[in-house]
């Protein structure tokens, strides 16, 4: 079934449909002093998957109540997929996330977003009392994740980050080895990224915005542009209006790993480099090849750069006094075999035991506790990805600071920490 | 890491060419400050990367240079919506208060507004400040947005400058 076929079929019941969330106390068996209702901001590829992951937690007390999606299609089709696994009707579909964030019968909102679209739903979620789940990278500029990890606290709102290797046993191993020293002194840290793995043409020509598609509302707060099918859904992520690349797509992932490591949740590095190559014309405007290293105030180097072998996974691998520990999400290798089965004294760091993500954000829900990837470390794992590409166009060293979250003498990085908003949308409440 | 010389020399297409070569190779070329107010959606936009390299590239002595010449483009009477937004877009990072008397008239233009503020959002000054206000007093509806919206961010990043 194509999309015109299936938006034919399903526009009646669409149009029919007016937004009533059914309580969650007449939606099924669990106890409602049990259920979390959950609302769904972004249902295409990440967000069906995070959908699923959701379903999975049905029988811990998770209902979904309503999807949003600017487009039909895709919020259509993660209804169909919510109301065959509950096995109930009445999911609120919409295309205004304010439909979401804003109602009375949803206690958290997972964001699933293209990455501009990242902030303005959050906060308002976070404002209108709701905890959040925000797919990585956290947000699209420095400023965006200040202004973010402000309102949680102010609001007291639980908020998870979608970088899900936090949950991942491997992961922990690793960090729990650097955390604790077991590598010795850390002097260096290489991380790879996969290439683009989508391209295009010197030139685009302006395409009909597909039926069922509000794409006004998809360009959202980035600056107006005809639609074409390679702007908008997976491929947003090459064009720096609306994400910044592999550099935040799956530098979020590892240079996360790299932060944890170092005991960097709630700091970062001081100074950072970069030489990347970007597209000189064409679609896509992020950096077809990454190389930035950053280094933290302890003189440790990270080094991020994509990775030449066509292998779509990063790695991230610790230098240390006692040889190297790599992790991925496929395996765990070092220099020396017995650095891959350490048994933790007493008294040792050790990381929280996530084994599933989105069900510890459902459990912090219910305690108030802060989840393993709260959204204030996200904020910092976003912000180096985001200096990374800053000192990538910028080709000359940068000095960071941490605390302030300002560049120390240079100002036009400073006026790259954030960008005008196209209007109406604005972050300010 | 290469330094940024060779990196540039690396990626010189003329690199092995003599001088007088790269002369006649400059004669042949257009001025990228005439073809990006020729800007167009899907185009080519090779002549607007050489104009944002050199803005990223600049040092701050060279900034008030550069918006002079940015500032020019939005005067070429063939200059595009596509190329004045370019143009915005660069002077939001070089930009000084020399850039309000062109762009404070499109603050409550139906079709500039967002791009004067995509400038002025990240230019300090007071004489931006003045201009905001003055534009919010009259706005209505979506460019009254904008115009909070970029005020607002002003307030919460500049120090209460706005």
């Amino acid at each position: 079934m194509n999309r015109r076929t299936f938006l034919r079929s399903t526009g009646m019941a669409a149009a029919a449909s007016t937004f009533h969330i059914v309580p969650s106390r007449v939606l099924g068996a669990d106890a409602p002093s049990r259920q979390v209702t959950f609302g769904f901001v972004g249902t295409g590829g990440m967000g069906m998957a995070n959908i699923d992951r959701v379903l999975k937690l049905r029988d811990q007390g998770a209902r979904i109540v309503a999807v949003c999606d600017v487009d039909r299609f895709h919020a259509e089709k993660a209804a169909r997929r919510v109301e065959t696994v509950q096995g109930d009707r009445g999911i609120h579909i919409c295309g205004d996330f304010r439909e979401l964030t804003r109602s009375p019968r949803i206690d958290a909102i997972v964001i699933s977003t293209p990455d501009h679209w990242h902030a303005l739903p959050a906060l308002d979620a976070i404002r209108h009392g709701k905890d959040v789940f925000v797919e990585k990278p956290l947000t699209h500029s420095i400023r965006e994740g200040q202004l973010l990890v402000e309102e949680l606290r102010k609001h007291q709102r639980v908020g998870q980050h979608g970088t899900m290797q936090r949950s991942d046993r491997k992961f922990q191993y690793a960090a729990e080895v650097i955390l604790n020293g077991r590598l010795g002194k850390i002097e260096r840290i290489e991380v790879l990224i996969p290439a683009n793995n989508k391209h295009c043409g010197a030139t685009w020509k302006p395409e009909p915005v597909p039926p069922g598609l509000d794409y006004d509302f998809w360009l959202g707060p980035a600056p107006w542009a005809p639609y074409t099918s390679q702007r908008t859904h997976y491929q947003f992520r090459f064009i720096l209006d609306y994400a910044g690349g592999q550099t935040t797509n799956w530098g979020a992932h590892y240079i996360d790993i790299a932060q944890w490591a170092l005991d960097m949740d709630e700091s970062g590095p001081v100074e950072v480099v970069g030489c990347g190559e970007f597209p000189t014309t064409g679609l896509f405007t992020a950096p077809t090849r990454v190389d930035f290293t950053a280094t933290y105030a302890n003189s440790v180097r990270l080094r991020v750069r994509t990775r030449t072998d066509g292998v779509m996974d990063g790695n991230v691998r610790f230098y240390g006094e006692r040889g190297w520990l790599d992790v991925s999400r496929s395996k765990l290798t070092a220099s020396d075999p017995a650095l891959l089965n350490i048994q933790f004294e007493p008294g040792e760091r050790r990381v929280t035991p996530s084994t599933d993500h989105m069900g510890n954000f459902l459990e912090c829900i219910r305690t108030r506790q802060r989840p393993v990837s709260d959204l204030a470390i996200g904020h910092r794992t976003t912000t180096v990805c985001n200096l990374g590409n800053i000192a990538m166009m910028l080709r000359r060293p940068l000095k960071w600071d941490p605390q302030h979250e300002v560049f120390i003498g240079d100002e036009q990085a400073n006026r790259m920490l954030s960008r005008a908003y196209r209007a109406p949308w604005s972050l300010y409440a | 890491m290469p330094t940024n010389s060779e990196l540039r020399a690396a990626n010189d297409p003329l690199r092995s060419a003599d001088v007088d070569q790269r002369m006649e190779e400059f004669k042949r070329a257009p001025d990228p400050w005439m073809e990006v107010a020729r800007l167009t959606h899907g185009g080519d936009r090779s002549f607007a990367y050489t104009i944002q390299s050199l803005v990223w590239d600049a040092a701050p002595s060279q900034y008030p240079a550069l918006e002079k010449k940015l500032l020019e483009v939005l005067k070429q009477p063939d200059c595009t919506d596509v190329g004045r937004e370019f143009v915005c877009h660069m002077l939001a990072l070089i930009g000084s208060e020399a850039c309000v008397p062109a762009l404070a008239p499109w603050l409550t233009d139906e079709q500039r507004s967002d791009m004067a503020r995509y400038a002025l959002e990240n230019i300090p000054g007071e004489a931006v400040d003045r201009a905001l206000h003055a534009a919010l007093a009259t706005a209505q509806g979506r460019i009254r947005d904008g115009l909070a919206s970029t005020i607002a961010a002003r307030q919460r990043w500049m120090g209460g400058r706005s």
